[in-house]
Order: C-alpha cells, then sequence, then structure tokens
C-alpha cells in the first residue's frame, strides 16, 4: 500500500470528494493563495498546503479564497449548507475561532434543533491545532474540548494520515455540521493509505494496540507519544493497551469502557487543558461505568493549566511527552 | 570490536528508510567519532551522518542515489590490518538480517477495464504461480507463503475485482471474475504459469484452469469453494459486522483458533468494508458467485489437471471435501494459520510439475 | 415597477395579518401564556410585505429576533407560527425553537435569529449557493438598526461586494437599538456605509409599501442579473417596547400617540387606496374582518394544542449520530 503523508492523504480526501459530488465547496484564507496577484495561481493550496491543485481541478467558483472575514465567511458556510451547498470552510488556525464561534455555535450547531428537525447544516470547519511548533499562545491551542461542549457538532481528531482521509471523507458525507480538527505536527507524518476513497466512521475508536496491564487513552497527537511510551514499558514488561477515540463527539464510550474494565488502570494522554478539558471527560465517564474493575486512580496527562509558552523548554515542557505517559502508567500499575 | 557497521541512521518517528546522498569521505580515509561521513536524504530532511565509531573507512555498501532501511547496513569501519574476509562476513550478517525484509513489488494490470492491483515476489526462469484469495481478503492473504514460493520463479498474488486495491466492478459471477481474471494472465502470465486459489478464488482458478488447458501446469485449491457447501452464515455475519466486536465474532468463523484473530485483522476487514462499493461488491458476490459455486465443478475437474487439494481440518466455512489433504490445526485459512506446512506442500507441488 | 391595485390589495391584507397577529401575541403574552420573550413587529409591516411581495418562492430570506413580519410575509401559516410561540407540538419548529427562532425553509424562511447581526453571514451563504448552483435565487438580509454596527454585518457587507452575491441587505432602521436610539448608536450614514462598500445603497420610507417594494424590486434586479448586493436603509416604527417585559418608557406618551396617529403603514395604505379610489372601505373592512377571524382561530387551536413530548427533548440534535448523546 503506498505511503502518504497526512497532508497528502486530506488532499486526496478533497480531490476526491470534490470530484464526485458537485456541491462540495472549498473557502477559507488562501486555500489557493495567489487571487489578485500577477503571479502564480494556487501559489500556496492553502496556508499548509492541504489544498493544492484544487482551484486547477475545480475552478475557483468552487474553491473560493475568503478575506480575512471569518465571522462572514464562517457564516456563509452555515447558510450555504442550509440551502443545498455542502461546504468544506477551513481557519487557519483553530484559536480563530474567538472571531466566529457565533457561527459555529449559536447557528450551524443549532438550525436543526431549534427549527424543529426541519433543516439540516452538511459543512465541515477545517483548522489546525495543537503545539510544538512554536506558534506560541495564540497559535498552538487544542480546543476540541470547547466543540464538544456544544450539542449539534461532531468533532473529529484524526491522529494517522489513514484515518485521516477517511475521516475527512465521512465528514464531507455527514448531513450534520463538523468540525475537523488537523494537529499542525502531523501534516508530515506519513502512514500506509489507500489509494481509492473509503470512509472511517464516527464513535468508533480505534485500538492502536493491546496489552493486558493498563489502558492508556490517547488523541491526536498523544497517540504517537502513547506509542512510544508504550515501546518502553513494553522492554520493562509492561503491556499497555493504547484507546484513540479519534472523534470526540460522537464518542466511543463502549470501547473505552471496555479496555478500562479489561485492564483496570487507565492513564488519558491529552493535549488540551486541564480544566473541563477531554482528559477529565473521559475520565468521569470510566469512573462512573467502570467503577467496579478500577484498580487505581484513573491518572490524566494533560498540559498545566496554562496558555501555550514560546520558548522551545518551555513548550516540551508543556506537551505531555512519552515520558510522561510511561510514567503515569508506571504508576497506575504500581498502585 | 575490530569492524563495524555504519547503519542508516533514523530521524523522527516514522522514518523508514533514508536515500543516501554524498559521501564525504573515500575508501581508505581514517574516520573519527564527530567526523561528517556522508549525507542522508529523507522524505522531509536532508543532513549529515556524523561517525559514531572511529577506524578507517574500508567499505561503502550503499552508493549514492541508492536507499536503504533505518538500521540496514551502508559502511564499514575497521583497522587497517581487518581481512577482507573479516569484513565479508560482518557485511553478509548484516544483509541477511535486511534482506529478510523481502522485497515484494506492486503494480496494476488491466482486466476488462477494470484496474487491478497485484502484489508480486520473485523472478526466474520457471512458470510464474498466480494466487488467487477468497471472498473479502485480498493478496495479503498470501503473505506468509508467497516469498517461500518465490524462488526461481515470479508468484503474482492479484487482489480480485473490488478487493483490495483493485478497481471496484464487474459482475458477481464465477464466469465474470474468471474472464477479468483470464485477461489481466494475457499481460501478467502469457505463457505457462501455475494457478493456486483460496475459497472463492479456488473456485476462479478451477474455472479458469478448465478453461486454459495446456497452459496450467499445476493447479491448487485450498479449501476451494464449490466443493463443499459455504457456511452462509458466515458470509452473513461479516456483511452486518458493522463495529468491532460482531467483526471479531465474524472473523473467529475464519481460524481454528479464535485467539488468533488480532485488533489488527479486526481493522483490516472493517477498513476493507468501507472502501467505496466494497461492501455492495461484497453482497453481490455472496448473492451470486457463491451462491450455487459448486455449478459446473465437475465438467472443470474433468478439464483442469488434477489439484492439489488442501484444507484445514477445523474448517468451520466449508466443510473439508474427501480426498482432501487436511491441514491439522487450521480452519479456513491454513495458508495464514498453518503457513510453513502449507508453503511446503505447494512449493512440492509446483516441482513436481515443472 | 409599482404595485398594482391588486398587488396593494394583497399587500393590505398580508399588513393587516401581520398586525393581527402581533396583537394577539401581545394579548397572550400579558396573560402570562407565552414561555419566553417576543419582540413585536406591529407598525413595521409595510418593510416585512413590501420586500417579500418583490421576492418569488425560491428567494430566500434570514430574519432577526423580531421575526413574526417577516415569517408571514414570506409565506408560513399563521398556525403553526401561533403554536410555536405557545411552546406546542404543533409548531412551526415542534415547539423547539420558540418566537426567535421561527423558519421554514420550504418556504425560503431560514429563520428568525437571536444573534444580532447574527443573519447577514447567512444570507451571503445562501446567495452563494444560489450563485454556486445556479439558481438564480436572491437571499435577503433584514437587519434592524442595531446589528448595523456588528461586526458580522460590516463583513457580511464587504464579502458580499468582492463575491457579487445576489444579496439585498434591508436595514429595519424603527429608530431603536433595544433602549438605545439609533442617533445615539450610530455613526456617519449608514447608506454611506454600503456604498463606501462599492454596494448600491438607498434610503427608503419604510411606510410606504409601495416604495419598499419599488426599491426591492430594483435591488432583486440588480441581484439576480449578476450586478451583486444592493443596502436599503428603510425608515420605520416599532409600536411597542423592545420585548414584551419592556415598559417602553424611555418613548414619551406622545411619541407613541404620535406613532400610532400619523405613522402608521397600515393607515397609510388604506388612505392612500380609498382616496385613490383603488378600493372600498367596506372591502377593506371585510378584509380586516377575515384577518381578525383566521387569526381567532389560530391562537383558539395554539391554546388547545399539546406541549411537545417529553421523548423530543433529544431528538433532532443531529441527522445522524452514531453514539450516546
Amino acid at each position: 500500500m503506498p505511503q502518504k503523508s497526512f497532508r497528502a492523504a486530506l488532499n486526496e480526501a478533497l480531490h476526491q470528494e470534490m470530484a464526485a459530488d458537485p456541491r462540495v465547496i472549498l473557502m477559507g484564507e488562501d486555500v489557493t493563495g495567489g487571487v489578485g496577484g500577477d503571479g502564480a495561481a494556487d501559489a500556496w493550496g492553502g496556508a499548509f498546503g492541504v489544498s493544492k491543485g484544487l482551484l486547477g481541478r475545480f475552478g475557483p467558483g468552487r474553491v473560493l479564497d475568503t478575506p480575512i472575514t471569518e465571522s462572514a465567511f464562517v457564516g456563509a458556510a452555515a447558510g450555504a449548507a442550509l440551502t443545498g451547498l455542502r461546504p468544506v470552510v477551513e481557519i487557519m488556525f483553530v484559536d480563530f475561532i474567538g472571531v466566529c464561534l457565533d457561527q459555529v455555535m449559536n447557528q450551524a450547531a443549532k438550525f436543526r434543533y431549534m427549527f424543529g428537525g426541519r433543516a439540516r447544516t452538511p459543512m465541515v470547519l477545517r483548522a489546525t491545532f495543537g503545539g510544538g511548533a512554536r506558534s506560541a499562545s495564540q497559535h498552538s491551542q487544542a480546543l476540541y474540548p470547547l466543540f464538544t461542549h456544544i450539542p449539534g457538532l461532531k468533532v473529529v481528531v484524526p491522529s494517522s494520515p489513514a484515518d485521516a482521509k477517511g475521516l475527512l471523507i465521512n465528514a464531507i458525507r455527514d448531513d450534520d455540521p463538523v468540525v475537523f480538527l488537523e494537529h499542525k505536527m502531523l501534516y508530515d507524518e506519513t502512514g500506509e493509505v489507500p489509494d481509492k476513497s473509503y470512509t472511517v466512521p464516527f464513535g468508533e475508536a480505534r485500538v492502536v494496540r493491546e496489552g493486558g496491564d493498563a489502558t492508556i487513552v490517547a488523541l491526536g497527537r498523544m497517540v504517537q507519544r502513547a506509542e512510544a511510551a508504550a515501546k518502553v514499558l513494553a522492554g520493562e514488561g509492561i503491556q499497555a493497551s493504547i484507546i484513540d477515540p479519534r472523534t470526540t463527539a460522537p464518542l466511543d464510550a463502549d470501547t473505552i469502557v471496555e479496555f478500562a474494565e479489561e485492564t483496570g488502570r487507565v492513564v488519558v494522554a491529552d493535549e488540551s487543558s486541564p480544566r473541563c478539558g477531554f482528559a477529565a471527560d473521559v475520565a468521569a465517564l470510566i469512573a462512573e461505568e467502570a467503577f467496579g474493575a478500577l484498580k487505581a486512580p484513573i491518572l490524566k496527562v494533560t498540559p498545566p493549566h496554562t496558555p501555550v509558552p514560546y520558548a522551545p523548554v518551555l513548550e516540551e515542557a508543556y506537551l505531555p511527552s512519552a515520558e510522561r505517559i510511561a510514567d503515569a502508567v508506571r504508576r497506575v500499575v504500581r498502585a | 570490536m575490530r569492524v563495524q557497521a555504519v547503519t542508516m541512521p533514523k530521524w523522527g518517528m516514522t522514518m523508514t528508510e533514508g536515500k543516501v546522498g554524498a559521501w564525504l569521505k573515500a575508501v581508505g580515509d581514517p574516520v573519527a567519532p564527530g567526523d561528517e561521513l556522508l549525507e542522508v536524504e529523507t522524505e522531509k530532511i536532508a543532513n549529515v551522518v556524523e561517525a559514531q565509531g572511529s577506524g578507517i573507512l574500508r567499505r561503502i555498501l550503499v552508493q549514492p542515489g541508492q536507499t536503504a532501511a533505518v538500521g540496514a547496513p551502508i559502511a564499514l569501519l575497521a583497522d587497517a590490518d581487518a581481512t577482507e574476509a573479516e569484513l565479508d562476513a560482518v557485511a553478509s550478517e548484516a544483509a541477511v538480517a535486511e534482506g529478510a525484509a523481502g522485497a515484494l513489488r506492486e503494480s496494476r494490470v488491466d482486466a476488462r477495464g477494470l484496474s487491478l492491483n497485484v502484489v508480486s515476489a520473485g523472478s526466474g526462469e520457471g512458470a510464474p504461480l498466480v494466487l488467487l484469495h477468497g471472498w473479502a481478503s485480498d493478496a495479503s492473504a498470501w503473505m506468509f507463503v508467497q516469498e517461500a514460493l518465490a524462488e526461481g520463479r515470479a508468484v503474482h498474488a492479484l487482489d480480485l475485482p473490488s478487493h483490495g486495491a483493485s478497481e471496484v466492478g464487474g459482475d458477481a459471477s464465477i464466469e465474470a471474475l474468471a474472464d477479468s481474471i483470464e485477461t489481466a494472465l494475457a499481460k501478467l502470465a502469457p505463457g505457462r504459469l501455475h494457478l493456486a486459489g483460496h475459497s472463492l478464488g479456488g473456485r476462479v482458478a478451477l474455472r479458469l484452469a478448465a478453461r486454459l488447458g495446456d497452459r496450467v501446469a499445476s493447479l491448487a485449491l485450498i479449501a476451494p469453494a464449490g466443493l463443499g457447501a459455504v457456511n452462509r452464515g458466515f458470509l452473513d455475519g461479516f456483511l452486518l459486522a458493522d463495529r468491532r466486536k460482531p467483526m471479531k465474532e465474524a472473523l473467529s468463523l475464519l481460524v481454528a483458533d479464535p485467539s488468533a484473530v488480532s485488533s489488527d485483522m479486526v481493522e483490516r476487514s472493517l477498513a476493507a468494508k468501507r472502501m467505496d462499493g466494497a461492501t455492495q461488491a461484497l453482497r453481490a458476490l455472496a448473492d451470486d458467485a457463491l451462491a450455487a459455486p459448486e455449478a459446473g465443478v465437475e465438467a472443470d475437474l474433468a478439464a483442469a489437471p488434477a489439484p492439489l487439494l488442501l484444507w484445514g481440518a477445523e474448517d468451520r466455512v466449508i466443510p473439508p471435501a474427501p480426498g482432501a489433504t487436511m491441514i491439522e490445526g487450521a480452519g479456513h485459512m491454513p495458508h495464514m494459520e498453518r503457513a510453513a506446512e502449507v508453503a511446503a506442500r505447494l512449493k512440492a507441488h509446483l516441482e513436481a510439475h515443472p | 415597477m409599482q404595485l398594482s391595485r391588486d398587488g396593494l390589495l394583497r399587500a393590505y391584507r398580508a399588513m393587516r395579518t401581520i398586525r393581527e397577529f402581533e396583537l394577539r401575541v401581545h394579548a397572550e403574552a400579558q396573560a402570562g401564556r407565552v414561555p419566553g420573550s417576543t419582540h413585536l413587529y406591529a407598525g413595521q409591516e409595510a418593510v416585512a410585505v413590501g420586500v417579500c411581495m418583490a421576492l418569488g418562492d425560491g428567494d430566500t430570506i434570514v430574519s432577526t429576533h423580531r421575526g413574526h413580519g417577516h415569517s408571514i410575509a414570506k409565506g408560513c401559516e399563521v398556525g403553526p407560527m401561533m403554536a410555536e410561540i405557545l411552546g406546542r407540538a404543533t409548531g412551526t419548529c415542534k415547539g423547539k425553537g420558540g418566537s426567535m427562532h421561527i423558519a421554514d425553509l420550504s418556504k425560503g424562511m431560514l429563520g428568525a435569529n437571536g444573534i444580532v447581526g447574527g443573519g447577514p453571514p447567512l444570507a451571503c451563504g445562501a446567495a452563494l449557493s444560489a450563485k454556486t448552483l445556479g439558481t438564480g435565487a436572491v437571499a435577503v438580509a433584514f437587519s434592524g438598526d442595531g446589528a448595523v454596527n456588528q461586526g458580522t454585518t460590516a463583513e457580511s457587507l464587504n464579502l458580499a461586494a468582492i463575491w457579487r452575491l445576489p444579496v439585498v441587505f434591508v436595514i429595519e432602521d424603527n429608530g431603536w437599538g433595544e433602549a438605545t436610539s439609533s442617533k445615539f448608536a450610530t455613526a456617519g450614514s449608514i447608506v454611506e456605509r454600503a456604498r463606501g462598500y462599492g454596494m448600491a445603497a438607498e434610503r427608503v420610507d419604510g411606510l410606504s409599501v409601495g416604495e419598499v417594494f419599488e426599491a426591492t424590486t430594483q435591488a432583486v434586479a440588480r441581484a439576480r442579473g449578476g450586478d451583486g448586493p444592493t443596502l436599503l436603509h428603510v425608515d420605520t416604527e416599532r409600536f411597542f417596547g423592545h420585548f414584551n417585559g419592556d415598559t417602553d418608557s424611555y418613548r414619551s406618551d406622545a411619541l407613541k400617540a404620535d406613532q400610532r396617529a400619523n405613522r402608521d403603514c397600515l393607515i397609510r395604505l388604506r388612505t392612500l387606496m380609498t382616496e385613490g379610489a383603488l378600493a372600498e372601505v367596506g372591502a377593506l373592512d371585510a378584509v380586516d374582518a377575515e384577518v381578525a377571524a383566521t387569526l381567532d382561530e389560530a391562537v383558539e387551536a395554539a391554546r388547545g394544542a399539546p406541549p411537545p413530548e417529553a421523548t423530543t427533548l433529544t431528538t433532532d440534535v443531529y441527522v445522524r449520530y452514531e453514539g450516546r448523546l
């Protein structure tokens, strides 16, 4: 099977879905790049190169560069979704949700419910997230808990190229509003990705690794760190399972609880802030539904409750490392 | 240590191989720890490899422009007085460990307008062997036997239409499958060939062997459909299984030891079903090709070379036919469950009918 | 294009329907039968009706928190609307939305909106759909004078202008953003702001349904012809307070009396038609009576309708959800 980068996998998903359905359009800042200039068209193909080649293939009527005007164009995506298009709208960094949260939270998320089931909003909001690029406080957050908290949204956080492609195809085909978050440090990661078009369902966790001594629930970039931790732990005779939920809404609660019950020792590795974050949500779920099977308290491995710092030494300390994950597993195993 | 191998480094989590750029030292140059030895490029970065040991650069194993896997030996450092024989020994030891990773090649072949994926190993004078997998499987089903069979011949494992990386399409009858594969064979193995098939692929192989007459040097069938009733419950269970647990249950019917069904197998089966059009195609095959595969079997058996008939003793998908060679401890997938034994028997069969 | 005699008659009926609807909502609210807040459109009828009469069935509108008038003008049925306001299962939104979220996509009514400034971006989206799918449809964004200073409005004007979207921005200036006068809140001229985006814009007397109709007709033709958006700054009158609990003490009794006596768009239309020999007084009275009867029925039906079933609390959050809510 061919090896492709996370970025290439997303690009493929966009190409395939735009080819399959003329109602799918892409909009965002610099999704082509070069509009109005006298140089090359499609100069960027997206701030992170995810949308390269789409302009040439589908034309400016379907691949729209926007001004820096999130509240208008994210709102336009919601309005367009209500009236027959299937827009994929991109905000460059999830941190920019601040200027257009109403359009997502109060409009897109709520149309179906408020209008008594008589509307559907098939839009996908794509955004990059996460730390590690030294992009500092306003360009490095992991805000999926914000969206998970809002009823009416689906929230997707892929961890691998193969999952990224299938989940994005699924998101575009989904009739509900989907927030699709791409970790900026994963774009260059490669993995096996089928050439053909396929879906990965929402609400189904991936069992990345099976091991009977402990369960690590990990999301996004934390999956690779959990894998590194598991490798080290295996050398110490500790076998850890790794569960990647892939979507926080809907959440595959059944699989998480199943593996929590099987090992009785759980660590949740999550890049979002510890207060009201994803790790807290998963821990509460397990505490309620697998209480009897627990042999140790559930440990959360998250950043501290601070903004994301700039200096590399600080950012590295901020982000949960493989070693901190391994350490947490050692502690639940020894408890 | 008199001879040290310089190996391809690993830069970052996902690097699996690197391409050698330029060598910065020549054979015969002294090398001290920290010296820049060569430039290496990966998909993401280009960088310089520094020496970790010391000695004379005695041999360069991988030339500029060539690629080596992470951990593979790319040069040898040794004292001036290490002999060629000593260098040879270290080089070949490291190469064996490396070479076992094998060289499988993927290619595409046209089959009546459908593009099929082919996984090939080996080459040589012997008539090529074509392997046809079963329903809902793909070429990787042969992964434990393919290379063992590839001594002195090419072995081509096809993804059947609508399976694996092959295009989705084509009619769902045995006849239509045979037509497709026959077209593919015109490119892949235009002369004399060996055929082997499993389950649905076995039935198709039998039909093909009957058609192709003298071209077929030998035929091997592993639990072929048509020589026993197919367990419809397995097909339905697999078709309905949309999540991990039901899929694990469905797959457990395939093997003698249910604990052998790994998370990975489950994931890959679910992923295969989720390829666009795949599930519909599988359903169509279940309702057509696998509905009455015994039709025409007698005539095909009469026209084809006498097949090697292998069957897992504990097959719960298609009960073993009388006269089959039983593979103990295996269910419906003996080429995965008892790979070494199956490979040996297939190999013997190939060699007996060159 | 002017309203024909027939058109004026239809306009009258629609405006009267809105007026009577709002009076009844007011009565229900005063009697404590409306669970939440209501924002009454009485006094502004000529705007909703004048605009919507210039639209076709395929065209869309987005509205504001003060949306009953727009809904009725666009063709939503008064029975389900009244039921929705009373929180009944037979409501337009099955009782799940309430007054501020009344919507009927089948009529091109993309929803009243509880967020000031929420509408304009949505209208840009509806216009983008029309343009991309080649339907020839036009989108209208109703906004109040209060929304004009919201960032979303400015952004939408710019986006509509650069993309030449088939959208008409109707700014209904009733002089008051809640309890703050628009003169205080708004710097400069709204029309000039729009023209600053290179957009066609004009100021319209919102008390004349004919003028509103004409201005909208031109704007719609411009949009459908591919020549982009228009902004209409329409002056109108809000008869009641901002919402049902508003004592409206920031407006003097003299002002309010003057509104009712001299700046009622329904009286103006009636006068125009009777004095212009376009309709008999009796005919208009008959319309009034019919409308009153229809509305009485709607209220009665709504009062008698059941509330939503408890199970509907958790339905229709998603089209399909692969997990537990």
